[in-house]
């Protein structure tokens, strides 16, 4: 009996840690550019909520994109969440900021947002000045002074090994235009990294004058509100401004930051 | 004292003044409370201007009231001067108005007395009427006048909602200019604005005289049944004229005035006669749906596609033009059943035909339809029925029937309709019927979150690379530039590794030739010392080199060393070559430790 019994358990206990094992086809299944595909799929069906597990689930390994965030705007915009749609959209500029399908998006979701902040930026002039700040990636924005950087210390280096000659005047202006777009880049990141744009993503939600319940209500919020998050982004309470210059504390779990 | 005849001489001055100032005084009083009224004609032609001036002496207070007059006699004015003469010795001070009335209408009637509030007392004129005489110049003199208007309506007789033109047409032999045009009272009818182009000029001959004819037509639609008036129109137009003689032209009240072009510019009323034409009711037998449309009408449709997608949208254009009431026309009752069905505003255009010499127009419904059942479906035929005035029966005009293809849909694909009307200037309105999202984009190649930034450790290090290879490169210059201007401090700085790179080739040279090998070494060691202390000779016996390291503050201990080992280098030069190749490897390291301790020692 023994000699029967044991090949059949261990055939058994094969078979069962076989079947945990994930088959060849599923791990096809599973790359990236396959898992996009079939969260496209599940939209263009109108199985929304299969297309956002899709996009989410690659966002969670990681494979984050312009595109993809884009996608899950969609996607969260077809399913009514605007709020969960304009931080994807908002994420997706991060990535690609100079592309109209995402403002156009951004555009018509936000008519549906309930509170209207559009409140006129005193620093517009500036932005179009540094046109750079908005319209390129913190990525790009890093290659551009380096490779500024790059000429500008080459100039400097050949100026100083041919001996002290008269320096040519792109040394300096590469110098300056370094020194400006390095600035910038800091100025963003820090703003991407302490301060980033944040939105709502709750029904609706009390901003108060300290960090717990029995502080002073100021003023309420809906989803889909875009604010600023100020200080410390990790703890349960957020400080939030909105464009006029208010600010509020929040709960954290209310608000879901550009910068995920 | 004053003489007597002088006394009577200042009297009768005083008394003659005095009569002087009575009598302008009284002839004052006498002015004050009069309104006289003076007229400029009392027999006139139909539009024929009557200038009737009312001189009031005294303050007016409120409106100044001219008599009742027919319906028929147009009145303009008052215009209003204040004026003083002194006349025989007379002041007289007095307010003018003045007014222009003309007669639509030959016929007599009464101008009477006008009144006026004047210093708080309620005046009247003088009590005697005027008998104005208005004729026409048509029938007193049998010839067409210069300039004389004419108005029609066509058709003369029409049903209720058919369209009726208007024409008014002036007849000029003459330059007229700066017309003003009051058109008639078009009670009964609804009037639809006629563009410029209903507007025509032609010329014609009336009794062997050129005249142009200027038309200008109204559209017209009677709103119900019977005998309907269309008023009067008026123009008051400037007819050019030959000069007339001097005395007229100095004349202050001469009405006329001199013509830039040379001649003279008569400001003249031009009247049409009332027309009146008869409304007949619709006939029986209107056929289902009819509510009113009188003309001629077509209808039409089209649909963007004839495929559709369950829950998505389709436009359905229905286009209906023709002549008659066009602003009347309502939505085609459609009943589709199993559509959302959304309308936009419709867009009605309407221009005046010159062929057919009448306003024609289009109106333009645009319905968004949304199926809300798959397979198979016919949108069955729009119809409009309207009465056609020219055959005199009714008609029903109606479209094909649309077969449609539905497909299944999502189904939650609603469309967003909305009727923002966006005009863009010199173009055709755009309506947008929809608005959604963009599509979703191809994700080419999901990759990895952005790890590149200012803070990565590369992007700093590339950053700051550059400038702190740039100082190196800067201090590494300046030490070169310091090292070359200063021979001694080199030979200083050098002495140590040079003598050392000594020892070891006198060291590797032992086995071959230790004698050699040790003058080698007493090279390296004063050639040390002459370097250290900056000697331009290299050539040191054991005393000197010990005075000299002495003054420059070594130990004496070092002293010591130093000087033994020179002599003892010295005495090995001269030992047998066995005996010299034992000792030569000590003698080595016993250099390098004493050089090292003189480096550290001396300055």
């Amino acid at each position: 009996m023994n000699a029967v019994r044991i090949p059949l358990a261990l055939a058994a206990l094969m078979a069962l840690l076989m079947s945990t094992l994930p088959p060849l086809w599923a791990q096809e299944a599973r790359s990236p550019a396959v898992i996009a595909e079939l969260g496209r799929e599940a939209y263009r069906e109108g199985d929304y909520k299969k297309a956002q597990a899709s996009f989410e689930s690659l966002i969670e390994q990681g494979h984050t994109s312009g595109p993809l965030y884009f996608n899950l705007g969609n996607t969260y915009y077809r399913m009514g969440e605007i709020d969960k749609a304009i931080l994807a959209y908002r994420r997706a500029q991060l990535y690609l900021p100079r592309d109209g399908d995402i403002e156009a998006n951004l555009e018509h979701v936000r008519q549906e947002v309930e509170d209207k902040l559009e409140v006129e930026d005193g620093s517009v002039g500036l932005r179009q000045l540094v046109f750079w700040y908005d319209g390129l990636t913190l990525q790009e924005q890093t290659w551009m002074t380096l490779v500024l950087g790059a000429f500008a210390w080459a100039g400097l280096f050949l100026w100083r090994l041919r001996g002290k000659g008269r320096l040519p005047l792109s040394v300096p202006v590469l110098l300056v235009a370094t020194a400006i777009t390095a600035t910038t880049t800091g100025v963003r990141h820090y703003e991407l990294t302490r301060s980033p744009g944040a939105v709502v993503i709750h029904p609706e939600i009390t901003a108060r004058s300290g960090t717990d319940a029995k502080s002073v209500a100021l003023f309420y919020l809906h989803a889909g509100a875009e604010v600023t998050a100020r200080g410390d982004l990790d703890g349960d309470w957020l400080q939030i401004e909105l464009p006029d210059g208010q600010r509020g504390w929040v709960e954290r779990r209310f608000i879901g930051l550009v910068r995920p | 004292m004053v003489a007597p005849h002088r006394q009577r001489i200042l009297h009768l001055w005083v008394a003659l003044c005095g009569v002087v100032m009575l009598a302008l005084s009284v002839a004052e009083a006498q002015a004050a409370e009069t309104i006289e009224v003076t007229l400029d004609r009392i027999q006139v032609q139909v539009g024929e201007p009557i200038t009737v001036t009312a001189k009031v002496n005294g303050r007016v207070s409120g409106a100044i009231k001219l008599p009742n007059l027919p319906d028929y006699v147009v009145t303009r004015g008052p215009s209003q001067r204040s004026v003083t003469n002194i006349v025989n010795f007379q002041v007289q001070r007095y307010t003018e108005y003045t007014w222009t009335l003309s007669s639509r209408k030959p016929g007599t009637f009464e101008f009477g007395p006008i009144t006026a509030t004047v210093d708080g007392k309620t005046t009247r004129s003088a009590a005697y009427p005027f008998a104005i005489t208005v004729g026409t110049k048509e029938k007193s003199s049998g010839a067409r006048p210069d300039v004389f208007v004419t108005a029609s309506v066509e058709p003369k007789v029409a049903y209720p909602g058919q369209q009726v033109i208007y024409t008014l047409r002036i007849h000029r032999a003459v330059q007229v200019t700066n017309y003003r045009y009051a058109p008639p009272a078009f009670d009964g009818f609804l009037e639809e604005p006629m563009d410029e182009n209903a507007q025509t000029e032609t010329t014609t001959e009336i009794g062997g005289r050129p005249y142009v004819v200027k038309e200008v037509r109204h559209a017209l639609f009677p709103t119900r049944a019977g005998t309907l008036e269309i008023g009067s129109a008026t123009i008051i137009a400037e007819v050019l004229t030959e000069r007339r003689n001097r005395r007229r032209r100095n004349d202050p009240f001469d009405v006329f005035f001199d013509s830039p072009f040379g001649g003279r510019a008569e400001q003249r009323e031009l009247i049409a006669e009332p027309i009146k034409m008869r409304v007949k009711p619709l006939p029986p037998g209107a056929p289902d749906g009819f509510y009113g449309l009188v003309g001629d009408f077509d209808i039409d449709w089209k649909i963007s596609s004839r495929k559709l997608a369950q829950g998505a949208s389709s436009t359905l254009t229905i286009d209906i033009e023709g002549t008659g009431n066009i602003r009347d026309i309502k939505v085609p009752d459609l009943s589709l059943e199993g559509f959302k069905v959304y309308e936009d505003s419709p867009a009605l255009q309407l221009a005046f035909d010159p062929r057919s010499r009448r306003l024609k127009g289009q109106k333009q419904f645009k319905l968004a339809l949304i199926p809300l059942e798959s397979g198979r479906v016919t949108l069955p035929p729009a119809t409009l029925p309207f009465f056609d005035p020219s055959e005199g029966k009714y008609r029903t005009v109606s479209t094909q029937p649309i077969p449609l293809a539905v497909t299944e849909g999502s189904g939650e694909e609603d469309a967003h309709i909305a009727t923002q009307a966006k005009q863009r200037e010199g173009g055709r309105e755009v309506t947008i019927l929809g608005e959604d999202i963009l599509p979703l984009k191809t994700i080419d190649d999901p990759h990895g979150a952005e790890v590149f930034g200012p803070a990565h450790p590369a992007a700093l290090g590339l950053f700051m690379g550059p400038p702190l290879a740039y100082l190196g490169l800067v201090l590494f210059l300046g030490w070169r530039e310091r090292d070359a201007a200063d021979p001694a401090a080199r030979r200083r700085r050098r002495a140590l590794p040079e003598a050392l790179a000594a020892i070891k080739a006198a060291r590797g040279a032992i086995a071959d030739d230790p004698k050699e090998a040790f003058r080698s070494l007493d090279r390296a060691v004063t050639g040390f010392l002459a370097d250290r202390l900056s000697l331009e000779g290299r050539a040191l016996t054991p005393r000197e080199a010990q005075e000299l390291i002495a003054s420059r503050g070594a130990s004496e201990d070092l002293q010591g060393d130093v000087k033994r080992l020179l002599e003892a280098l010295e005495q090995a030069q001269y030992m047998p070559a066995t005996t010299a190749s034992d000792a030569a490897s000590a003698r080595c390291d016993e250099a390098i430790d004493i050089l090292k301790r003189l480096d550290r020692e001396l300055p």
